[in-house]
């Protein structure tokens, strides 16, 4: 990193080892390598999957997807299956997985604040029968899905959303302080969305939110 | 999560008397909340990860909702100033499920005794008691009308000769009052800690299975309090309580992992055995039998220069 702000740089395992010893023997041990029944439920009852994939060169990105709990399908205990929405059609993720099958996967649970953390191998798949089960989208079935084969899987502890607050609303900010995603569109793109107000781009992602949910 | 929370949302706020509010809570899906039993408590997490306990007043027969009473405490610990500050109708909590350390006795009749918001627990019960069809009769002690919350539900009680109500001045004489134990009589109380020992003082004679307090306050250090030390048993380990610290603190200090709920002497929770040594019990929880074995570590001090525990 050119011109980079951070110092002291810890650059190889044994460093890391020195400042951080190696993992508990639960924190190991908790890993499983199938689908059990606690995992199934959990997914089972998650309506929320945050997708990280990257590309040929590690290039990494991370995204959500949802839907009614349950919206990603255990198979069997070994394998996924999430139905693709259109989405934003930068097709992201899919794109990584052509390139880099490797996929790891946070699945949330509104309320609860363990999340299920799940890794494994991802192919891109029109399987006709997965794909009928599947929750329709926007009123038509989905064209294309993920099909995962999992190598890992585990509960990750409660510590973040106990330090964050993240599922008790006593907690949350005061969103009136924070500005409106039309707001932030409009300054991110510039005039290059309708007529560049923030009524008009509201209106856009309005319609999007409602008509193309 | 150690315990499933459970979450509500505040559908009516109002102001009950001066600095008491009281707070209306229903299920996110507005069907039956969980069961719960006269005298029980719910705990609202708040942000800070502390959680702050407050008695449900509504009758434990209507799972329609939870009523809480909350008094702001300008000189508390920040809870009660959060709820008056950022709860409204329509904030969503998050709780602790109910819990009761205060559960009304089956049978026979009922003294319960309430000063203050201490009066939030004494209106469940009164309700159950009046739909169980049992005998009980409401002393409550306030600081006059103005600070006297759910005067209406009052009233009606002392228009039907079931409470009296007493100003801060005018008694009630409880050395009287609970003079004459009887055998199937039950004496509740929730108040401050000062009006709770003036009532636990009257019925020091009465048998401790009759009795039952319920105390929301935190520990304070008692004026005389001195530094003891603590010989876990089990491991061998000898270390220090220091004359402002609980022993379920020192315990902690040394590692030990010991379960705590309410910390005040009134839950049972973090109950340990004693082997040698003399305790000094300042708990509610625990009857005199009990006493000569185990101590509850968040209040109790020690009159021997040592206490030997069995941890």
């Amino acid at each position: 990193m050119e011109n980079s702000p951070f110092r002291q740089i810890v650059s190889s395992l044994d460093g890391l080892r020195e400042i951080l010893p190696p993992p508990s023997g639960i924190s190991v041990d908790k890993v499983l390598t199938y689908i059990d029944v606690h995992v199934r439920r959990f997914i089972e009852f998650s309506p929320y999957v945050i997708v990280a994939t990257a590309d040929r060169y590690g290039v990494c990105d991370s995204s959500p997807r949802g839907g009614e709990p349950g919206f990603v399908r255990v198979v069997d205990d070994r394998h996924l299956f999430l139905a693709e929405a259109t989405g934003n059609r930068r097709a992201d993720t899919l794109g990584n997985i052509l390139e880099s099958p490797q996929i790891g996967m946070l699945f949330l649970i509104p309320g609860y604040e363990e999340t299920l953390r799940l890794n494994g191998r991802a192919v891109i798949t029109q399987d006709p029968d997965l794909l009928a089960q599947a929750e329709s989208i926007n009123g038509r079935p989905p064209l294309l899905g993920i099909g995962i084969e999992v190598n890992e899987c585990f509960l990750h502890c409660a510590k973040a959303a106990m330090r964050s607050s993240i599922w008790n609303p006593m907690g949350w900010p005061n969103l009136q302080a924070f500005p409106s995603a039309a707001e932030i569109f409009r300054d991110h793109m510039g005039g290059a969305i309708g007529d560049a107000s923030v009524m008009n781009i509201q209106a856009l992602l309005e319609e999007s939110y409602t008509k193309r949910l | 999560m150690l315990e499933m929370p459970l979450y509500v949302k505040v559908d009516a706020v109002s102001e009950e008397a001066n600095n008491i509010r009281a707070y209306r809570l229903l299920a996110l899906d507005e069907g039956p909340l969980p069961e719960f039993t006269a005298g029980a408590h719910i705990g609202i997490v708040m942000p800070n990860k502390i959680t702050r306990y407050y008695s449900i007043c509504s009758s434990p027969r209507d799972r329609r909702h939870y009523i809480i009473g909350v008094q702001r405490e300008d000189q508390g610990r920040g809870g009660s100033k959060l709820v008056h500050d950022s709860v409204r109708a329509g904030t969503m909590l998050k709780l602790q499920a109910p819990r009761n350390f205060f559960a009304l006795a089956p049978s026979g009749s009922h003294v319960l005794i309430a000063g203050g918001i201490g009066i939030t627990p004494i209106l469940s019960m009164a309700a159950e008691l009046e739909a169980r069809g049992q005998d009980f009769q409401v002393i409550y002690r306030t600081r006059g009308r103005e600070f006297t919350p759910f005067a209406r539900v009052i009233d009606t009680l002392v228009a039907c000769g079931r409470a009296q109500l007493f100003d801060q001045q005018d008694g009630p004489d409880f050395g009287k009052l609970l003079e004459v134990p009887s055998k199937d009589r039950h004496v509740y109380c929730c108040g401050s800690p000062g009006f709770m020992e003036h009532v636990r003082d009257a019925c020091s004679h009465w048998d401790a299975g009759q009795v039952h307090f319920e105390s929301f306050s935190p520990v304070v250090a008692q004026a005389g309090d001195t530094a003891f030390t603590i010989k876990a048993q089990q491991r061998g380990t000898t270390f220090k309580v220091a004359a402002d610290q609980s022993i379920l603190a020192a315990i902690r200090e040394n590692g030990i992992g010991i379960d705590s709920v309410c910390e005040n002497g009134t839950c049972g929770t973090c109950k340990v055995r004693y082997c040698s040594g003399e305790p000094e019990h300042r708990d509610s929880v625990l009857n005199p039998a009990e006493q000569r074995e185990y101590l509850m570590a968040c209040v109790s001090r020690a009159k021997s220069d040592l206490l030997v525990l069995d941890i």
